[in-house]
């Protein structure tokens, strides 16, 4: 039970070669569509679409860590090397943002010298809102997040090999306040990087609301990637039902939180009705874009939540993956309808990189979930608290049997 | 032991254990041999006797359901009736039935009404209260909530014969059986 077996190994391998395959293709090929048809705005809209949903849930995938180093429990435990391989491509996440750098002029209003000339509003937020400030905050978030990340990774393979149970104190130590941090630099990085492609616009809830969305996302992709892995050792014998359930559960949670967020800052703007705050809203709900918000919010909350309330679903993994991948699908409509309006705030549009652009980046990103995956034992080795967890399990499973 | 010229009726007949192990494999072969109507008292909930019962699964849910939705329908049409009916007041040029801001009062009476109908329903389907049992005649039913097992196989249930069903809870080798008198 040290390494993984060869067949999980290899297959793994195959997937991965799969993934970088047709991400690749996917983004270049939407690289050499936008040239030749002279859009490349559309290709850095789609890029920062899927940029937004990869780092979003590598990141709650690290805020899920911290929190059960913290609070412990069974639903974590299962999936903290999961978690943990999310995680590890934050290095890569900060390459990848090369070419947000690239496109800034096409994706944000407030980067153009001539028209913070001739904007007082722009001019007044120019002290936070300027190119080289917002290159720093980014590096700041990357460098917070991928020291935490590494360590965190570092202790918990430590642990592999010593069980030394002074390691869990360690991350413990950066855990708590690392979840404090880990809320505050999302918020700010939904700030810059999504909130500001309307630089007029402000929301104090965006943050929180990005955090709620990735983590649905972030949870849809444990149940898919948990409903593969349970048919492999070791995770078979401790993904159960009862796991499943823990997740479901947390899926209908996240999903009532996303409406939460959702109606929060809609009936806000909405009942103060200012003009410097329901432009935003103006654009989502005339040209078609009140087709994509009022199906998101049938689809994300409606439809999802009616799912998620039957017991036996959250149980059965092949039917609570099915409800993972729409949720994983709404996901992309969820930052698309985030991002695009901004651009497009005439009426609904949409093109063929909206959608190849973000799967592709999720491809290349996966690539490197798997890289760090394959290479790490399934489960935590010597933790502390395995033992506790085995037993429990076993003697359920004694019972059933 | 005579009952009597007027036997009272039976409710059921009800065996004792002595520990987990013997009343989850007492309970697994009741229900393999067909009984449904069965009850079991043990001193702290046993997950695996809801297994073996199929108790996971209670029709609560659904009266939970049907209150809740309830609720929200009565909390839509109840601000609806004040500000489009009764007192139907222009506020800053927005329609009457802004049903935005209804959804707060919505949501709340939703939950409300899924709580309340959570605990009549659990009280109805119990049916609670009541201060008396007749398990309580037993004199030994008092440890069920100390160190011993119970499980009883009621009358109602279609298998049920008096003596045959008293003679295959005395091969599941409990500490004792007794009769239940409704």
């Amino acid at each position: 039970m040290t390494a993984i077996s060869s067949t999980l190994f290899n297959q793994i391998g195959s997937i991965q070669s799969r993934a970088l395959t047709i991400g690749v293709i996917l983004v270049l090929g939407g690289l050499l569509y936008a040239f030749a048809m002279d859009d490349m705005s559309g290709f850095y809209q789609a890029y920062l679409v899927g940029y937004m949903i990869c780092a979003g849930i590598t990141l709650v995938c690290m805020a899920f860590i911290m929190l059960h180093h913290l609070i412990g429990g069974r639903w974590g435990f299962v999936i903290q090397r999961l978690l943990e391989a999310a995680m590890s491509t934050l290095p890569v996440l900060l390459v990848l943002f090369i070419p947000i750098v690239l496109g800034m002029h096409d994706l944000y209003h407030w980067t153009h010298a001539e028209v913070v000339a001739v904007d007082p509003i722009l001019q007044h937020k120019a002290s936070y809102l300027n190119v080289p400030f917002f290159l720093v905050r980014t590096a700041g978030y990357f460098a917070i997040w991928i020291i935490a990340s590494f360590l965190l990774i570092k202790w918990s393979r430590a642990q592999d090999t010593s069980g030394d149970p002074r390691l869990l104190d360690k991350m413990r130590n950066v855990c708590g306040p690392g979840v404090v941090i880990f809320a505050l630099t999302m918020t700010f990085a939904s700030f810059d990087w999504i909130m500001s492609t309307d630089p007029h616009w402000f929301s104090t809830l965006y943050g929180v609301m990005m955090i709620v969305n990735s983590g649905g996302a972030a949870l849809s992709f444990i149940v898919i990637m948990m409903t593969w892995l349970r048919k492999h050792e070791p995770i078979s014998g401790l993904a159960d039902a009862d796991r499943f359930h823990d997740w479901g559960k947390l899926l209908l949670a996240f999903t009532l939180l996303w409406f939460y967020m959702m109606l929060s800052q809609f009936l806000i703007i909405w009942a103060a009705n200012l003009p410097e705050e329901n432009p935003w809203y103006v654009h989502r709900v005339h040209g078609g874009w009140e087709v994509v918000s009022v199906v998101l919010v049938l689809c994300r909350f409606v439809i999802a939540f009616f799912l998620l309330l039957s017991i036996p679903r959250k149980r059965d993994p092949s039917r609570l993956v099915r409800v993972a991948w729409f949720i994983l699908a709404m996901h992309l409509v969820d930052i698309f309808w985030h991002v695009a309006p901004n651009f497009h705030p005439g009426g609904f549009a949409v093109s063929v990189l909206d959608v190849i652009v973000p799967i592709g980046l999720g491809g290349i990103w996966f690539y490197f979930v798997l890289n760090r995956l394959k290479r790490n034992p399934l489960i935590p080795q010597k933790d502390p608290r395995f033992e506790e967890l085995v037993e429990s399990v076993s003697k359920s499973s004694v019972a059933k049997a | 032991m005579n009952h009597g010229p007027a036997q009272p009726e039976l409710r059921g007949l009800i065996a004792e254990f002595e520990n987990e192990e013997a009343i989850v494999a007492a309970t697994q072969k009741t229900v393999d041999a067909g009984y449904h109507h069965i009850e079991t008292y043990t001193p702290y909930p046993l997950d695996e006797l809801l297994d073996i019962q199929h108790l996971h699964k209670n029709k609560v849910a659904l009266v939970i359901l049907i209150g809740g939705l309830t609720g929200c329908a009565v909390g839509f049409f109840m601000q609806y009736f004040a500000s489009v009916i009764h007192y139907p007041i222009n506020v800053g040029g927005r329609p009457l039935n802004s049903w935005p801001a209804f959804i707060p009062v919505m949501f709340e009476c939703t939950v409300l009404f899924a709580s309340f109908s959570a605990l009549i329903g659990m009280m109805v389907m119990n049916k609670l209260p009541r201060p008396n049992h007749p398990l309580f005649d037993i004199e030994r039913f008092r440890y069920a909530t100390q160190d011993r097992f119970f499980l009883c196989i009621e009358a109602e249930d279609p298998y049920f014969e008096k003596d045959a069903t008293r003679q295959f809870l005395e091969e599941l080798n409990p500490h004792e059986v007794n009769e239940v008198e409704a």
